[in-house]
């Protein structure tokens, strides 16, 4: 029995076994299980991911490459080194086993995962004798229920499905990217990793369009009235009509109009209103509100995600379901949740009601039911990160089978020598599921007064406010993984990958995304000569296609064939361009370097700019003042020989020198006053990990 | 042609990279707008373009340099 991480391993194998408890093995540092079940012996196994992955057939770093294999991930990759001791003891196992059982996560990646295994770790024959196990829990419950019903075969659709997408992103990713790389290298003799690919494209091409608007936006000017009332000595917020006026003359005379004038109430208007409980949390609006509430990237919310699931702790996470199946027993989950006392008394509330039934959501995953908290209970502290998202999935879960809340919301017309303010007050009357998910809940309550028509209201001031429109927000990770599925490119699995890519590749940067020059220059030049390249239309349909596979209605070959077809005519154009595709890069990034290097007005001068340099006899770097070179100043100081240093873009707040940043691989970033010798703030003057001590 | 704002290569025929054309664009557009809101010189407008925190970084780069040149 393969299992996709040792994790499931071993909650496979304690669930299943029959006798005792399972008898461990290790080799190679990889632990696996002997256990009986129904009076057979199995071997649970574990993998560690894709233990495969596509590569280059035949030699030559140059491009199109059509022709692919699978290779085992530790020569693909050299950061997979890992993988070479599982594959070396399930290709030892395997030959004492009669059959196989794919006990993989049940998803394309899952089956994909468990199928190369078989296919080249336990030799092509094992593929016929394997059955799958589906489940989507790791707790007993379900993993005696998946192995009571095991699949006759492997699952095809998804595996070829799964095989045609890894072969189609690695042709797309590899030649795109070398087609960059090398027009690069040929241009300026510089190499710099370098890369686009099916759906980065596209989704930079977001972010550029954004980031344009942005860059080219002029603010228009607008008047709003602040008008303060004056009720039973208290002051109440009075809103014009016209939120936004866009004549100054005319905002003037409505000043003028209403100055040392009383008003009265001309109309109040109460209105209840029901808020539905929230849908069930598929993957995407997990990490949404994990972003909202915690500012969790996407990808760390799918990693804690994981972790829960392994621990058994959460159904499984890259679910796109907001729909909850009849089979998941919610009132054992809600008996088991109501022994943590923070659940407790919700939990029973919920378990008192006559019926539950959850809100549904508009998404559907077959395979799997939204995420959800299993029922088992943490066996230890969870740590931080971890709790957060374990009690947004509980709270979530309770909420769905809430009873809606019900809202008062009060408008009171008040008329002033002919004009219309507005005076606004909600509360809530009834909290119902609100109560279950308050920690995530943005909602303020304001109480007005008493007051009756015809009543008179004394103004406390009023005046003009000068503003101006605002640019478009720019995107964040969770705006950009919301928008990747609106418009249906990538998978639910790859995208907060893909937005990682696009931060590394040093295409963006910051958590409020802006485009570097490195990303534009990728962008221009990718949109002057292969547009086609950062087609959403081109991504969608492969997206399209390789469902379809999933469905049976199209091959893994057809696919692949239809991909290569696409994919010839703009390798071609690329490559007829690669020396001002050369160029436009080389140029982007002097200019990112140049850019990187410099922290900052020299404090000492006040003319010359502080930059990175490095020395001439030690070569080690430090940081300097540009007029060093015209001898107008000296002022040099020494910084860590190791990791990035970037500015921060603020001075330190004792003495008043740049701050800069340091990011070292594995490492917390730490912030540093760069006069760290002299500065006055003393032990303060080191910040680490970018917070104020 | 080079750009006169960012030294970037200009389409035949215009002072002004692709970025910093569209900027211009926006700016002139704007600027009807902001004379119906109020009474204001193209000078003044420019002024508060390049004040404002709002301001698209290329627009102000122009706006700058329209009024150091004194062009419309």
């Amino acid at each position: 029995m393969i299992t996709e991480k040792p994790t499931a391993a071993k909650r496979i194998a304690d669930a299943l076994n029959e006798k005792g408890t399972p008898v461990k093995h290790e080799e190679h540092g990889i632990t696996y299980y002997d256990i009986v079940r129904n009076g057979e012996r199995i071997r649970v196994v574990p993998a560690i991911g894709h233990l495969y992955s596509v590569a280059q057939e035949g030699k030559g770093w140059t491009y199109p490459i059509f022709q692919t294999k699978w290779v085992p991930s530790y020569i693909a990759n050299k950061q997979s080194r890992n993988t070479e001791n599982f594959i070396r003891v399930i290709s030892k196992l395997s030959r004492e086993a009669k059959n196989f059982i794919s006990a993989t996560d049940f998803d394309i990646e899952g089956s994909q995962i468990a199928y190369c295994v078989l296919k080249y770790a336990c030799g092509e024959s094992s593929l016929t004798r394997a059955q799958r196990m589906k489940f989507s829990t790791l707790t007993n419950r379900d993993i005696i229920k998946g192995f009571n019903s095991l699949s006759p075969t492997l699952d095809w659709e998804l595996i070829e499905a799964g095989r045609t997408r890894h072969e189609i992103d690695w042709i797309y990713g590899i030649n795109l990217s070398r087609a960059m790389i090398l027009s690069l290298k040929k241009v300026s003799g510089m190499y710099k990793a370098l890369s686009t690919g099916r759906v980065q494209g596209p989704t930079l091409a977001f972010i550029a369009e954004r980031e344009k608007k942005i860059r080219s936006f002029v603010p228009k000017p607008f008047w709003t009235i602040n008008a303060v009332a004056l009720i039973d000595g208290k002051k109440y917020l009075l809103e014009y009509s016209q939120k936004k006026i866009w004549i100054k003359k005319e905002a003037e005379k409505v000043i003028n109009e209403c100055n040392n004038r009383v008003g009265a109430v001309s109309q109040i208007q109460t209105r209840k209103t029901l808020q539905k409980p929230p849908v069930p949390l598929d993957i995407g609006t997990l990490q949404s509100e994990a972003y909202t509430y915690f500012r969790f990237t996407p990808s760390r919310t799918l990693r804690i995600a994981e972790q829960l699931y392994l621990d058994a702790l959460i159904s499984y996470p890259r679910s796109g379901s907001q729909k909850f199946p009849p089979s998941i027993d919610v009132h054992a989950i809600l008996k088991s949740l109501s022994n943590i006392e923070e659940y407790s008394q919700m939990a029973r509330e919920l378990l008192s009601k006559e019926k539950l039934v959850p809100t549904q959501g508009k998404k559907e995953d077959l395979a799997h039911p939204p995420i959800h908290p299993t029922g088992n209970l943490p066996e230890k502290k969870l740590k931080e990160d971890n709790r957060k998202i374990f009690d947004l999935v509980v709270r979530r879960f309770l909420a769905v089978f809430g009873d809606p809340s019900i809202r008062e919301s009060l408008k009171i017309e008040i008329t002033i020598n002919g004009h219309l303010f507005h005076l606004r007050g909600s509360r809530i009357l009834e909290q119902g599921w609100q109560k279950y998910y308050s920690p995530y809940i943005r909602s303020e309550e304001t109480i007005l007064p008493q007051l009756k028509e015809g009543q008179k209201i004394e103004l406390d001031s009023i005046e003009l406010v000068d503003k101006y429109t605002t640019a478009p927000p720019r995107y964040n990770p969770k705006s950009v993984l919301m928008l990747m599925e609106n418009q249906h490119i990538g998978t639910k699995a790859t995208r907060a990958e893909i937005i990682d890519t696009l931060y590394s590749r040093g295409y963006i940067t910051g958590e409020r995304i802006f485009m570097t020059p490195l990303g534009f220059s990728v962008i221009n030049i990718l949109s002057k000569y292969c547009p086609k390249v950062l087609s959403v239309e081109l991504t969608r349909e492969l997206e399209q296609e390789m469902e379809e596979i999933e469905t049976n209605r199209r091959t893994r070959q057809e696919v692949i064939i239809d991909a290569v077809e696409k994919l010839t005519p703009i390798l071609k154009e690329l490559k007829l361009k690669e020396k001002v595709i050369g160029q436009g890069l080389s140029e982007a990034l002097a200019s990112l370097r140049r850019e990187k290097s410099t922290i900052g007005i020299c404090p000492i001068c006040k003319e010359g700019s502080l930059t990175i340099m490095h020395s001439k006899k030690t070569r080690k770097r430090f940081i300097g003042c540009s007029n060093y070179w015209t001898k107008k100043c000296s002022f040099s100081v020494p910084i860590p020989q190791e990791g990035d240093i970037e500015t921060t873009g603020e001075n330190c707040q004792y003495c008043g020198f740049p701050m800069v940043r340091i990011r070292r691989s594995r490492k917390k970033p730490w912030n540093m006053c760069i006069n760290w010798q002299n500065c006055p703030g003393g032990k303060n003057k080191i910040q680490r990990g970018g917070e104020t001590q | 042609m080079n750009c006169i704002i960012c030294g970037v290569n200009t389409n035949e025929g215009s002072n002004y990279c692709e970025n910093h054309l569209s900027a211009y664009i926006n700016l002139k557009e704007a600027y009807n707008e902001w004379k119906k809101a109020m009474d204001i010189t193209w000078q003044e407008y420019l002024k508060k373009v390049i004040e404002n925190e709002n301001t698209g970084e290329w627009v102000r780069e122009l706006a700058i340099h329209l009024l150091n040149e004194n062009l419309e």
